[in-house]
C-alpha cells in the first residue's frame, strides 16, 4: 500500500495545564478536519474563543465561563459540564455538553447548534440572534429572554417566564411551564415547524418525532 | 455663559524647557495585556461618530487628515471600505451592549472597546445582563481578548461619574483602556471634572499606566486641553469637527424667463475640510505651546499638577490645588 494512502484517524492528544493563548495557538496550528482529545486539569474560562478552524474538539473534564464565544466552524464535544454564557455568541459549528450548563447559555448566538444533555440555569438562549439550541433536561427561569430568531428546545419543561421581551424565533418546550411573558403564548405547530423540529430532535440524537412538543412564539400584536 | 473650565488656570513652570514645542511628545500608547505590542496613537484626540455617508467624496480625504494627525476613529469595517489603504487611520471598534460579538469587527480592529450601554439609551447604566456579578467582567475581558488574537488593546467603557467599586472592577479585570462617556444629554461639566480627576487618581493609586479615552462635548480648544491635564489621555472632538465641515448649499438656481419663479433643484455640494485641517493644526499647536509653558516634555507629565483652579468650589471637586495656595 502507498504511504499516502495510509491516514491516521486517532486524535492528537493535548494535556496539562496550558495556558489559554498558548493551548490556542497549538490548535490554530492544526489543519481542518483535525481531531483533538482534549484533557485539562482544571476548567478554564473562555476556550475556544474567537477559533475559526473546522476541528472536532473532544474535552475530557468540564470548561469554565464563556467558552465557544465567537468560535467559528468548530465542533465540540464536552464530557463534563460548562460554566456561565458557553456558547456566546457562537456563530457556526457545533457545541455538545454532556452534563450541565451555567446561566446564558447560547447568549447571542447567532448560527450554529448547540446541545445539553443535562440541565442549563437560568436565561437559557439568551437575546439568541439565529442558533439552534437544545437543553434536553430542565432549564431555570426567563428561558429564551429577548430572543430574537433561532429556535430554542428544551426537552423537560421550563421555569418561570419563557419568552420575556422576547421578539423572533421559536421555543419548542416538551412537558410542564411555570409561566411565559404575557406577550407568549403556546401555538399550533405549522408543519414546517413539525418538520423543523423533528430534523432537530435527530441531530441532537433524540428518538421520537417530537408529536409531544408544543411550541411557543410571541404574539405579533402584543410584543413587550 | 459661564464655565467651570474657565475657573481652571495652567500653572507656569518654574524653568522653561529648552524643547521646541514642534518637538514636543504629543503621542499616547496603549498597552495590551498579555502581549509586547503597544499601539502608538499621534495625537490625543479621536473621532467618535464619523459621518461617512454625510461626508461623501469628502470622507476618504479627512480620513486622510486624520491618518496624516495619527488621530484614530471608531466605526465599522464597512466606513473604510472604500478609504485607499494609504489614508487608513487606527480604527477602534466597539461592542455595543445586548448585541453578538462580530468577528470581522474584532480580529481586525486596531483596539476593541466592550460599551455597557448605548449611548443614545437614556435609561441607567448597567452591566451586561450576560453578567451575573461584576467579577464576571475579568474572565469576559480574558475571553475577548483571546477571540480577538491576543494582540487588540481591550477596553471598556463607563459613563463619567462612575461609581469607585466599578472602576475598581475594571482595573482587577486588566482592560488595556477605560473609555468615559459624558451623557449628552446632560451637560454637567462638575460631574465631568469630579469623575475625570477621581478616575484618574484611583488609577495611579493603583500604579496603572491606563489610559482613559474620554467621550466629551468641549465646546473649544482650550477645555479640550484642560481636559487632558484633568486625567483624559485621549479625547473626542466630534463638537469640534462638526462645526469645522463647510456645508452651505449653493445659490438656487433659477429657470429664467417665464419659468423664474421656479428654482431648480439645488446642486449637491460636498463638504469643504479646509476648516477641519485648521482645527486640527490649531488642537496641536495649542496643546504644544501648554505642555511648552507648563514644562511638560510629554503627556505623561501633563497632568493636573500643571493646572490650579480659581474658587473652592472646583478646588473640592477636583482635588486641584487653588491659586494662591502653595501647599507646605
Amino acid at each position: 500500500m502507498a504511504d499516502e494512502e495510509v491516514k491516521d484517524e486517532s486524535p492528537i492528544l493535548i494535556k496539562g495545564a496550558l495556558p489559554l493563548v498558548d493551548l490556542h495557538a497549538q490548535l490554530e496550528n492544526l489543519a481542518d478536519d483535525t481531531s483533538v482529545q482534549l484533557e485539562v486539569d482544571e476548567p478554564f474560562h473562555g476556550f475556544g474563543a474567537g477559533l475559526d478552524q473546522a476541528l472536532t474538539i473532544a474535552i475530557a473534564g468540564n470548561v469554565g465561563d464563556f467558552a465557544f464565544l465567537l468560535s467559528e466552524r468548530a465542533h465540540y464535544d464536552v464530557a463534563g459540564n460548562a460554566g456561565r454564557c458557553c456558547g456566546h455568541s457562537f456563530a457556526s459549528g457545533s457545541v455538545l455538553v454532556h452534563g450541565s450548563a451555567g446561566d446564558c447559555l447560547a447568549a447571542f448566538a447567532t448560527g450554529g447548534f448547540i446541545a445539553v444533555h443535562n440541565n442549563a440555569a437560568d436565561r437559557c438562549g439568551m437575546e439568541l440572534a439565529g442558533a439552534d439550541v437544545f437543553v434536553r433536561r430542565s432549564v431555570g427561569d426567563d428561558a429564551g429572554y429577548r430572543m430574537r430568531d433561532g429556535a430554542l428546545v428544551l426537552g423537560n419543561g421550563a421555569g418561570e417566564n419563557v419568552g420575556r421581551e422576547m421578539t423572533g424565533g421559536l421555543i419548542f418546550i416538551r412537558g410542564d411551564v411555570k409561566s411565559t411573558a404575557p406577550h407568549v403564548r403556546p401555538a399550533r405547530m405549522k408543519d414546517a415547524e413539525a418538520l423543523r423540529l423533528s430534523l432537530f430532535l435527530a441531530r441532537a440524537g433524540i428518538k421520537g418525532g417530537g408529536a409531544d412538543f408544543k411550541v411557543y412564539r410571541p404574539n405579533p400584536l402584543s410584543r413587550p | 455663559m459661564h464655565s467651570l473650565f474657565d475657573e481652571l488656570s495652567f500653572s507656569c513652570a518654574a524653568l522653561p524647557i529648552n524643547t521646541s514645542a514642534a518637538e514636543l511628545d504629543t503621542t499616547f500608547t496603549i498597552p495590551t495585556m498579555g502581549s509586547q505590542r503597544r499601539l502608538q496613537v499621534g495625537m490625543p484626540w479621536f473621532v467618535r461618530h464619523p459621518k461617512p455617508k454625510w461626508l461623501g467624496k469628502q470622507w476618504p480625504v479627512l480620513c486622510g487628515l486624520l491618518r496624516s494627525a495619527g488621530i484614530p476613529i471608531y466605526g465599522p469595517v464597512e466606513h473604510l471600505a472604500d478609504v485607499p489603504a494609504a489614508s487608513l487611520p487606527l480604527r477602534f471598534a466597539t461592542r455595543q451592549n445586548a448585541s453578538p460579538f462580530n468577528s470581522l469587527e474584532m480580529k481586525t480592529a486596531d483596539a476593541l472597546e466592550i460599551c455597557l450601554r448605548p449611548e443614545s439609551d437614556e435609561a441607567a447604566w448597567s452591566w451586561p445582563s450576560e453578567f451575573g456579578q461584576v467579577t464576571d467582567l475579568a474572565n469576559f475581558v480574558q475571553t475577548v481578548r483571546v477571540a480577538a488574537g491576543g494582540n487588540t488593546p481591550i477596553g471598556v467603557s463607563l459613563p463619567v461619574g462612575a461609581a469607585n467599586t466599578d472602576l475598581e472592577a475594571c482595573l482587577a479585570a486588566q482592560v488595556d483602556f477605560l473609555t468615559f462617556v459624558a451623557d449628552p444629554n446632560l451637560d454637567d461639566e462638575a460631574v465631568l471634572i469630579e469623575g475625570l480627576t477621581r478616575a484618574r487618581r484611583r488609577i495611579e493609586q493603583a500604579d496603572r499606566a491606563l489610559p482613559i479615552l474620554l467621550v466629551a462635548h468641549p465646546r473649544d480648544v482650550g477645555q479640550c486641553v484642560k481636559l487632558l491635564a484633568l486625567g483624559a489621555s485621549c479625547l473626542s472632538i466630534d463638537s469640534l469637527l462638526e462645526s469645522t465641515v463647510d456645508t452651505r448649499p449653493a445659490q438656487p438656481v433659477s429657470a429664467g424667463g417665464m419659468l423664474s419663479g421656479i428654482s431648480l433643484p439645488t446642486p449637491q455640494t460636498e463638504p469643504s475640510l479646509a476648516k477641519t485641517e485648521a482645527l486640527l493644526d490649531t488642537l496641536a499647536n495649542q496643546l504644544r505651546a501648554c505642555m511648552q509653558r507648563t514644562g511638560a516634555h510629554d503627556l505623561a507629565a501633563f497632568r493636573a499638577n500643571r493646572l490650579r483652579c480659581l474658587t473652592d468650589h472646583l478646588s473640592q471637586l477636583s482635588g486641584l490645588t487653588k491659586l494662591g495656595h502653595h501647599p507646605t
